[in-house]
């Protein structure tokens, strides 16, 4: 009895061990913005979000912003001037300026690395322009800025046409050996916010764009998807638009010559949704089926030509082949990437044209 | 050495104890008894009228014209003084006579069998046991009519000398068990046995544990399927509850009722029952942690309905869920103390009232009146009343420790409290029965409800000495009459 008192009085003592955040009593932000300030130091911008007693839907925040050397030391700055102290460990969303991105941003982002209270699924994004300026604008009508950025990757990324890359994946192509991260790029147009196509990095730093059609290319291009709408011209003005119900990608590699060479298998499952001129498109699969296996084709080779001139591979490749490879070398794998053979193969098969005679 | 005229004297101090001296022409009869205790038609018709009918007779002849069945001679002092104070009419020839005649004559008032009130089923049978010991005896026996339903008595309590009834069946049940129970109950040194959870609590092997590691009901149904599985059913004279043991922690969750459903229905209510307890008992506790150390454990989707209830509560969540599970217990409480019409009142007034109240005067949040509303009545989905008590208190320890250490505080007293459950036993079987030591077959009529015609074994975890209830071979086969 002694004994089980002594441990339970022990227990009290170590209360003091741990740091409690509660909830309601910190101040949360769900997004943050990172540019370059002049003399290379780093301006922080956070949304710190404002919540309303008995009102879940009425989310405000308001930001907040600072120059300084590294980001945890600004974010320590800020809590001078709030009432409650700021908890981070709800960060959902942190874009960045495209200046900073193509300085590179593996330094920022080992603070968030670090903590094991950042969540590996938060979004990371690249800003057209500078991020604390895109934040500031009125693009959300209302709802708060980061639960609104969340969603909208959220969205997109996991229903929708663009490659999926939160923090746990983005930390991979970035430590991973060939491969190498991309983000999405996002831009204001006409006052609402969009995701206008994605940002690739040749390590941490940002080099080129792709458009919003490369990008669901390059997402065709890696993972299974099972949406999208896939437009093709018929001719003389002629469009059809076909629905995605399933679409299949490997990767092979044939190591017969000297170099290896990868193929691109691509199996695309759909149906017909919208065939303004073709009356009976039962007669004319076929043909569909051609032209949009050869815009895919077409698209998907431009892509990839335009990866081997940058030389960088989002798509993984180099990862690919290496765990195909005995005694892989990465500089070798460098050295050859510009030439490397990469075949696309595209099947379409269209299952059904829709309940319309 | 004591004489049966000191036993009339001494029970003279009492005002109820009489003593008729019947004055005959050669010695007189003496007949002592307590009236409170007597039926006093048996004493009119059956013994005054054969001693006024034949008042010279010696005491040898009068004992075969008293007409009940009950009766005997006896010249054991200790056994005419015990029996007096059972009700039973003394006659003695002659004062320094040393035998005596015993009749019983004892007037047994007791409660007409009625509706289970605690264990209460919408199918099945309505009969709950009573106060008294024969009726409950009686009960059983009616629903297993063999000769290997055996019953042993033992009187228990130095005051109270209650009556404690053991069955078994005999063949099926282990000896082992049987002789556990009948050498604890023979060790108690108690005065007064009100209930049987008093010998619960005595006889139990840890009296320290929350846990009930006997199993306590009031339908005779779940009693009489208790001992053909074959466990060992006590009653008490005087309580209307028998005690089954010896019992796994699944047998808990499990409801009679299960058994009057077609089995997968009856099992997914046994998984419910589980699933609710386990909320029950961790639900406030994750709260407290969450909200003290893992906020970021919260979707995105939460979080404002969390936070927009919370802001304006000026308690830490600790302190909140503490307030609110006690204003529960509160209630449980005052509802149980109260005639069940006011309990109704205090439930709406307490229920209603406070809540809304409490959350409008922003001292708890609404997501934990819900959290805590239904953990309350998740708890109650336990069958067995002795058990949701236990659940009721459990979950304190949990919330104190989620506050001190989070989630791992969690995690810890859940191990303290299975490292308990695996050190305790019932009767001398593991209480975590078959869950450890695993036993497969065990697991069948723990986790679900096994099909009727598939469950021909006696759990093994009994070690019945006939594990086999009956053939599964023609159990499965449907003879009909047109085949």
């Amino acid at each position: 009895m002694k004994r089980l008192l002594l441990v339970l009085t022990s227990c009290l003592l170590l209360t003091a061990c741990t740091k409690q955040q509660i909830l309601d009593r910190s101040t949360l932000f769900l997004v943050s913005a990172l540019d370059n300030a002049p003399n290379g130091q780093l301006e922080v911008t956070l949304g710190l979000t404002k919540f309303k007693a008995g009102d879940p839907g009425s989310v405000s925040d308001e930001f907040f912003s600072k120059v300084g050397h590294t980001s945890s030391g600004i974010t320590d700055l800020m809590n001078m001037q709030l009432v409650r102290p700021i908890n981070p460990g709800k960060l959902s969303v942190v874009l960045f300026g495209k200046d900073k991105a193509a300085h590179g941003l593996s330094q920022e982002l080992d603070v968030i690395l670090r903590n094991a209270q950042y969540s590996r699924r938060m979004y990371l994004a690249v800003v057209d322009g500078e991020a604390k300026k895109l934040l500031e604008g009125n693009f959300s009508s209302g709802e708060e800025k980061g639960l609104f950025l969340y969603n909208l990757f959220d969205t997109n990324t996991r229903k929708g046409l663009i490659p999926s890359r939160n923090l746990h994946q983005f930390e991979y192509s970035l430590v991973g050996k060939g491969i190498d991260p991309f983000l999405p790029l996002l831009k204001m147009q006409n006052g609402k916010v969009a995701i206008t196509g994605m940002a690739l990095f040749k390590d941490d730093r940002y080099v080129v764009t792709i458009n919003e059609k490369q990008a669901r290319i390059m997402k065709l291009l890696m993972n299974q998807t099972k949406r999208g709408i896939f437009e093709a011209k018929l001719g003389e003005g002629s469009y059809v638009s076909i629905d995605n119900t399933g679409s299949k990608v490997n990767y092979r590699i044939y190591k017969n010559s000297r170099y290896p060479s990868v193929m691109i298998n691509l199996v695309i499952e759909g149906k017909v949704r919208d065939s303004r001129e073709v009356t009976y498109p039962n007669q004319e699969l076929r043909r569909i089926e051609e032209s949009i296996k050869k815009d895919i084709r077409t698209s998907g080779l431009e892509l990839i030509n335009l990866l081997k001139e940058k030389e960088i591979d989002p798509l993984g490749l180099g990862d690919f082949v290496r765990s195909k490879t005995r005694n892989w070398s990465e500089e070798a794998w460098k050295e050859m990437y510009p030439s490397l053979n990469v075949r696309l193969l595209v099947t379409v098969h269209l299952t059904e044209t829709g309940v319309k005679k | 050495m004591i004489t049966v005229p000191q036993i009339w004297n001494e029970l003279k101090e009492s005002s109820d104890f009489v003593c008729l001296q019947f004055e005959t022409q050669t010695e007189p009869y003496f007949i002592g008894y307590f009236k409170s205790l007597t039926d006093p038609e048996v004493l009119d018709q059956r013994i005054m009228a054969s001693l006024s009918m034949e008042p010279e007779t010696p005491l040898d002849d009068l004992y075969p014209l008293i007409r009940v069945a009950d009766k005997e001679i006896s010249s054991d002092l200790s056994q005419i003084h015990n029996k007096l104070l059972r009700g039973y009419v003394a006659i003695q020839h002659g004062l320094h006579h040393p035998k005596c005649i015993l009749v019983n004559a004892v007037l047994s008032k007791s409660r007409d069998v009625t509706i289970p009130e605690i264990e209460f089923n919408v199918e099945g049978s309505k009969e709950a046991f009573v106060e008294s010991l024969d009726t409950n005896l009686n009960l059983i026996r009616k629903r297993i009519p063999i000769s290997a339903l055996r019953v042993k008595e033992i009187i228990v309590g130095s005051v109270s000398k209650s009556r404690v009834a053991i069955c078994y069946m005999d063949g099926v049940t282990n000896d082992q068990y049987v002789n556990t129970c009948i050498q604890r109950l023979e060790n108690i040194q108690f005065d007064m046995i009100p209930d049987i959870t008093v010998i619960q609590q005595l006889i139990e092997d840890n009296s320290n544990s929350i846990f009930p590691q006997m199993l306590g009901t009031e339908r005779t149904d779940r009693a009489s399927w208790g001992l053909t599985l074959g466990q060992v059913c006590i009653f008490v004279d005087g309580s209307p509850t028998a005690m089954l043991g010896p019992v796994s922690l699944g047998s808990f969750f499990t409801s009679y009722e299960d058994y009057f459903l077609p089995w997968i229905i009856g099992s997914i209510m046994r998984l419910i029952r589980i699933i609710s307890v386990v909320f029950s008992v961790f639900a406030s506790a994750i709260y407290v942690a969450i909200l003290t150390y893992h906020g970021h454990g919260i979707s995105n989707i939460f979080l404002p309905t969390i936070i927009s209830s919370r802001i304006d509560v000026p308690f830490s969540p600790v302190i909140e869920v503490l307030i609110m599970e006690l204003s529960i217990e509160l209630l449980r409480e005052a509802g149980a103390r109260l005639p069940s019409k006011i309990g109704q009142t205090i439930g709406i007034v307490g229920g209603i009232v406070l809540g809304t109240a409490a959350v409008q005067a922003a001292l708890t949040s609404n997501f934990l009146l819900i959290i805590v509303a239904l953990s309350a009545m998740a708890s109650f989905t336990m069958p067995v009343f002795q058990m949701s008590n236990v659940i009721r208190i459990i979950r304190f320890p949990f919330i104190i420790a989620a506050q001190i250490w989070g989630l791992l505080g969690i995690y810890i007293c859940a191990i303290a409290v299975i490292t308990h459950l695996l050190r305790l036993t019932s009767l001398g079987m593991p209480y975590l029965v078959p869950f450890y030591p695993l036993r497969h077959k065990g697991l069948f009529d723990t986790l679900i409800r096994p099909p009727l015609s598939k469950f021909y074994q006696r759990p093994g975890f009994l070690r019945t000495k006939h594990p086999i209830r009956f053939d599964k071979k023609h159990a499965s086969k449907k003879k009909d009459i047109d085949e």
